[in-house]
């Protein structure tokens, strides 16, 4: 807030210059979200490039070299109990893994934050039905819950994504639900129906964007969650069957190895989903930072 | 001035509140007009009803919870109250604009000045989004804000309460409305901003003729702006009279008691006049005078039945049994 003072006093001097930081710049300011972006860079790239750069077919069973540990005959992460190489396996399953991981964030946000904001800004009957709906959803364990969607769509991987999205939807809708209610109230949105604006334009143009910081965090952070409950659904053989590559998969195939020393078939795709989630989490701080027009004060 | 039509007239409003104990009447049967070019305060004490009214006239009264029961709003010919819902959105900030008290909070935290005053111009004349900009910086420097271009790129957090103000200001006034209700403007801002943004609502309504309802708890504010006030006590009128009238002559014990609480420079005194009692709740007001038990002045009659408002001559209207025709003057 100090900066408030500064940048009125400075800007007398040139009203060409800008008054306030890009979004760029303020993103910039958080190094760590700066890490993030490229940690989700890196997962990108690897996934688009996957049949370019991978050194093995990640379907390719080699029985002469299963259980080799990393760096063994080209195999730089190893293999698995097949002789499958573990690296090539990882830049598939990243094209999985992430893409599952946004389409399910993005089904239970657009519908989660569609029922929340409605039901919070009619109130009354309307946010009865919607909440206690979702209040019903949310009483059963979400992996139970998901198990049972992919398994009355169908198992496979689109299913599984549904399943997932569909799960945390009471998530989006109950945070959207109070942000809205509570900025309902709030003057300017009295304002707004003072200067005549119509309801669509309130709930998009007004409460949206204000409730958007917590959906970014609450999204950033469902999207690691979303990833592993797709591992968990795969662990289970509802998700992506095998010998699709897929890093849940990967894990779970690994579980009966770690005790036997092959600690290198769970530990890589571990770190592979890690540093996504930690990717997606970080840069949604840093939008956030982007988000609250307090930032854009200062111009350094 | 009496001539013309008045552009807004308010007949018998009564507003009511649902709450768990039943319905409370806000506002009780207000009457008044108000003239193009003109200022009519209304004064009263918090919980009065002078809000309620506002909110009724714009119709924004929370809906399931505030609903105006009776009466009729008449702005321009047009029954507020039977109008469409689009309609009303139409008149709302185009023909009638309102000011709030609270500018700090009323301006919408994520969005630019400028985003937000050519939103109004956007929605209302249809302007695009350069135009609704250039225009916005000009009604800023209208209102007075120095370096109006620089004004139009801020977000509100980074302006001064007055500042806001008069953005506020600015952004009602920008589709030169007919009608335009403040509530409390000033009661948020220091004594000379209050005096500046006061000069400016004076100026803006010699220049627009816009009809002006100042709704303050202010005597202060009324001296220096209105035409006419009204005098609110629980939910109805109690005292209607030109500015200067109200002030030469105060005639219910109530506004005396309002006017008797302002401390005076010439006075050396270390406790302020109060009157004492406090306002009747809503739920339980008493049948007779409202003012009854908190009145120096009554008698049982005052209790018994209610008064009316009875003229005193200058079109000065009075709610008191001491001025019914008859009655010997106390």
């Amino acid at each position: 807030m100090e900066s408030t003072g500064k940048t009125t006093v400075d800007t007398g001097a040139a009203a060409e210059a800008p008054r306030h930081a890009t979004s760029w710049q303020i993103f910039c300011r958080n190094k760590m979200a700066l890490v993030g972006l490229a940690f989700i860079l890196f997962w990108v790239v690897i996934a688009l490039l996957a049949p370019y750069i991978a050194p093995y077919n990640p379907l390719e069973l080699n029985f002469g070299d299963k259980l080799v540990p990393p760096g063994t005959n080209g195999h730089w992460l190893g293999t698995d109990q097949y002789g499958r190489d573990i690296l090539s396996r990882i830049m598939y399953g990243a094209r999985i893994s992430i893409w599952c991981g946004v389409i399910s964030v993005g089904i239970s946000l657009v519908i989660g934050t569609t029922l929340g904001g409605i039901a919070g800004y009619y109130g009354g009957g309307v946010s009865m039905v919607i909440m206690r709906i979702m209040d019903a959803l949310s009483a059963f364990p979400s992996l139970l819950l998901a198990i049972v969607i992919s398994t009355i769509i169908g198992g496979g991987m689109v299913s599984a994504m549904i399943a997932v999205g569909v799960v945390s939807i009471p998530d989006y809708a109950r945070l959207m639900f109070s942000q809205t209610a509570s900025i309902r109230s709030r003057p300017y949105i009295e304002a707004g129906v003072a200067v005549g604006l119509k309801n669509s334009q309130l709930i998009y143009r007004h409460i949206l964007p204000n409730c958007m910081s917590q959906l970014l965090v609450k999204a950033t952070l469902g999207l690691g969650s979303a990833i592993l409950t797709l591992s968990s659904l795969s662990f289970l053989g509802m998700g992506v069957q095998p010998p699709t590559p897929e890093w849940g998969n990967m894990i779970s195939e690994a579980r009966s190895y770690i005790i036997s020393g092959e600690w290198w078939m769970a530990t890589f795709p571990g770190v592979a989903i890690v540093t996504s989630i930690l990717g997606f989490n970080l840069v949604g701080d840093g939008v956030r930072d982007i988000l609250d027009p307090r930032n854009r004060s200062s111009l350094n | 001035m009496n001539v013309a039509e008045p552009i807004l007239k308010v007949s018998g409003l009564c507003t009511e509140f649902r709450t768990i104990d039943g319905a409370v009447r806000a506002v009780d049967g207000v009457d008044f007009e108000l003239y193009a070019g003109e200022t009519l305060g209304i004064v009263g004490e918090s919980g009065c009803g002078k809000s309620v009214t506002a909110l009724s006239i714009m119709q924004l009264l929370q809906k399931g919870v505030g609903k105006v029961v009776e009466g009729e709003i008449l702005f321009d010919g047009r029954d507020m109250l039977r109008i469409s819902e689009k309609e009303l959105r139409d008149i709302r900030g185009r023909d009638i604009a309102m000011i709030f008290q609270d500018s700090m909070t009323s301006l919408d935290p994520v969005f630019t000045i400028g985003f937000q005053m050519s939103e109004v111009l956007r929605r209302h004349k249809g302007m695009k989004k350069k135009e609704a900009m250039a225009q916005a910086v000009k009604l800023l420097e209208a209102v007075g804000i120095s370096r109006p271009d620089e004004i139009v790129r801020s977000y509100p957090h980074e302006l001064s309460g007055g500042m806001l103000q008069r953005v506020m200001i600015a952004m009602g006034l920008s589709c030169d409305p007919r009608l335009l209700i403040a509530d409390e403007p000033t009661t948020a801002l220091d004594v000379t901003i209050q005096a500046q943004i006061l000069d400016l609502m004076s100026n803006l309504k010699t220049e627009y003729n816009t009809g002006i309802l100042m709704i303050t708890h202010n005597m202060g504010v009324v001296a220096e702006v209105c035409d006419r006030v009204l005098v609110m006590y629980a939910g109805y009128v109690v005292e209607v009279a030109e500015v200067k009238d109200l002030f030469a002559r105060p005639s219910h014990p109530y506004t005396l008691g309002l006017l008797q609480c302002i401390p005076r420079l010439d006075e050396d005194r270390e406790v302020l006049d109060t009157i004492s009692g406090t306002v009747p709740p809503p739920y339980a007001m008493p049948a007779g005078c409202r003012f009854a038990p908190r009145c120096p002045y009554a008698k049982p009659e005052c209790e018994a039945s209610r008064p009316e408002l009875y003229p005193i001559g200058n079109g000065h209207l009075c709610r008191c049994f001491r001025y019914k025709e008859g009655t010997t003057n106390a």
